[in-house]
């Protein structure tokens, strides 16, 4: 399955940087975006890089926050 | 024990999903018994209590070898655990009988001496805090004697340390904790599809200042 990779918003970044990671250099979130919608157990790498399946084409502009899925 | 599963069983569970990155956790019905078995790639299943025990055995010889291996899995799959509550105490379980990841690890003070090494696709490792020169809180390494070794064989890192295998490590980041600082030990837990098996430390408060050493490229001294 081909992957995107989003850069994500700085207040994002610095939210994440402030929470623990899953494994060395990455962390699992959901992303809540503004329509709505909640995409579960993405990755995001370096706190900073969220990486989504091409079929599920966000943008930085869709998101509205970022929490840790557990 | 380690099974392959029929083709048929492997295409109903490719339509389920999974219970966590890379693995299904599902109950199988067997010998009129029922017990929970971790499946690997919807192919390799493992009894969950004897999971820990085939890590390292994977990761020396391979998923595929393993897979050539294995017998048959007669049993039907009754049900796959998707709830992620589910899933998460399912995993505790099989780490309580085999091995456990840091953040089940006890809580212990640094020696002051010795040295953690923190690898990394990003030389801008924002785990890194490179004014204070120290990691932040929350943060992962490996001991290291374990990153040596793993230079040394060599094992692959996205391997050892379960990483997201769309990650290329370059990096490595070395650090001297305190005799304030706090930590956690453990064995990487399978993950991200793969058998994990190396040592890994959290830092839960991250380290005190000043106790970044050095980035180098991964594997150089």
């Amino acid at each position: 399955m081909s992957t995107l990779r989003i850069n994500l918003p700085e207040p994002i970044v610095n939210k994440l940087v402030s929470l623990p990671e899953t494994g060395m250099g990455y962390q699992l979130v959901k992303v809540f975006l503004k329509g709505g919608k909640v995409l579960r157990n993405l990755k995001v790498f370096n706190s900073s890089i969220l990486e989504v399946s091409a079929n599920q084409s966000i943008n930085e502009a869709e998101i509205e926050r970022v929490e840790l899925d557990s | 024990m380690f099974y392959r599963l029929y083709n048929s069983d492997t295409q109903s569970l490719l339509a389920q999903p999974e219970t966590r990155m890379g693995y299904q956790i599902v109950e199988v019905q067997q010998n009129y018994t029922t017990k929970k078995m971790v499946v690997l790639n919807a192919e390799l299943a493992f009894d969950i209590i004897d999971y820990g025990s085939y890590r390292k055995k994977m990761l020396q010889e391979g998923f595929r070898k393993m897979y050539t291996e294995a017998g048959l899995l007669n049993a039907s799959i009754r049900k796959v655990y998707i709830n992620a509550t589910d899933a998460t105490g399912m995993v505790n379980e099989a780490r309580h009988t085999a091995t456990r990841g840091a953040l089940q690890g006890p809580k212990e003070k640094a020696d002051g001496k010795e040295v953690f090494v923190r690898l990394s696709a990003y030389e801008n490792d924002l785990r890194v805090d490179t004014v204070n020169k120290c990691l932040k809180p929350g943060s992962f390494t490996t001991t290291m004697d374990d990153y040596l070794l793993t230079v040394a064989k060599p094992y692959d890192p996205v391997a050892r340390y379960a990483l997201p295998n769309t990650e290329v490590i370059k990096w490595a980041f070395f650090f001297q904790p305190k005799n304030i600082d706090t930590l956690q030990r453990g064995i990487v837990q399978p993950a991200n599809n793969q058998p994990g098996g190396g040592k890994e430390v959290f830092f839960e408060q991250g380290t005190t200042k000043g106790t970044f050493i050095v980035k180098t490229e991964y594997g150089k001294k």
